[in-house]
């Protein structure tokens, strides 16, 4: 049987973001877990009738539904990710694109000790394309930051409009081109063109890719 | 178990904290970090029983800090944390000296059970590395 994974470079992303997504969820379960044996721990010695330490009780409380947020939001996030495949076109809001996108490879970001900043539009820019490729596209400019990054803990990513066609932008400042960058830029360029862009690099000190697309609008 | 001493190191630091307060209620003596360099620093300053690292950590992730930890001092006994798919990291962590793996989230239960025997064959090692000594000390004086 053939093996697909290294010739569908979409499915080697979904694939690495659902690991991701689903070890964070899998932290949260452990943290609730652990507070919820500490309650038991704290019941266990009492007697029936014997004051229970509220302020304690309060405390775990809150701290379990911080971590039930922090779930339900990766689990949104991530089904909104699992949704981008459902249709080649639709209208999309670039802004929560990028947060998305900085969101899914927060994981990937901590591993290295990276903020990822986002840098909204003051309007909301929205266009018609394929998501997933979007996503691919932008995720894949994001791992070359990441990985050449030269640990100074910061990359910027953003959109702009300019002319008639809209900028995705993603920097890092105090970057270290490793030998398989020019491949990584090679793969990037094939992710884009589906989505009828094109990309723009510059490095010296400064990484910038530049993902451009047309826009009507 | 009362006094047995335990390195917790994961970068979920409330995971860390909440797993700390549960094994300090049971008169185990917990010191946590959060990465792999600083489990190094710990157990040059620090003796343990057993440390409890988990696989996925920044920059030095939890096979890379095993064996890290076991190049400092082979002695030590890492008991390992992982996740779902990542059964095969736990067989290789054990491959590469670890005591054993669990899968997180794991139960207290398991945990204090793997705690103990970290902490027996601690014991087992010191008596035998102090026999060791003896021995040579004797060898080295004819006796």
């Amino acid at each position: 049987m053939r093996d697909h994974r290294n010739e569908d470079p979409g499915l080697q992303y979904f694939g690495k973001l659902s690991a991701a997504a689903t070890h964070d969820l899998s932290n949260v379960i452990a943290i609730i877990r652990e507070y919820s044996g500490l309650m038991n721990d704290l019941l266990a010695p009492l007697q029936p009738g014997q004051p229970v330490d509220i302020e304690k009780f309060k405390n775990i409380a809150d701290k379990i539904n911080a971590q039930t947020i922090r779930g339900n939001t990766i689990l949104k996030r991530f089904n909104r990710f699992s949704h981008t495949t459902d249709s080649p076109r639709k209208l999309v809001n670039l802004s929560e694109i990028l947060q998305d996108v900085s969101d899914l490879h927060y994981r990937f970001a901590s591993l290295l000790s990276i903020e990822i900043t986002v840098e909204f539009t003051d309007e909301p820019v929205e266009m018609e394309t394929d998501p997933f490729m979007l996503m691919l596209a932008c995720g894949k400019c994001l791992d070359i930051c990441l990985s050449s990054n030269n640990r100074n803990g910061r990359i910027r990513i953003g959109c702009d409009v300019e002319k008639g066609t809209i900028r995705l932008f993603f920097k890092t400042d105090d970057s270290v081109i490793d030998d398989d960058f020019e491949n990584k830029v090679i793969s990037v360029r094939e992710y884009v063109e589906p989505i009828d862009g094109n990309v723009e690099i510059e490095s010296n000190d400064e990484l910038e890719i530049s993902i451009h697309i047309p826009f009507p609008g | 178990m009362k006094g047995a001493k335990v390195l917790l190191v994961d970068d979920e630091k409330e995971f860390t904290a909440v797993l700390k307060e549960r094994l300090e209620s049971r008169d185990i003596i917990v010191d946590t970090v959060h990465n792999g360099r600083d489990a190094l620093e710990k157990v040059k300053e620090k003796s343990f029983d057993a440390i409890v690292v988990d696989l996925m950590m920044p920059e030095i992730d939890g096979i890379e800090t095993l064996k890290l930890l076991r190049e400092y001092n082979s002695d030590l006994q890492v008991i390992l944390l992982t996740g779902h798919a990542s059964i095969e990291k736990g067989i290789e962590a054990v491959k590469l000296g670890a005591m054993d793996f669990l899968e997180k989230p794991a139960e207290l239960e398991k945990l204090l059970g793997q705690i103990r025997e970290a902490r027996v064959k601690r014991a087992e090692l010191i008596e035998k590395r102090a026999e060791e000594e003896v021995s040579k000390i004797m060898r080295s004086k004819g006796w």
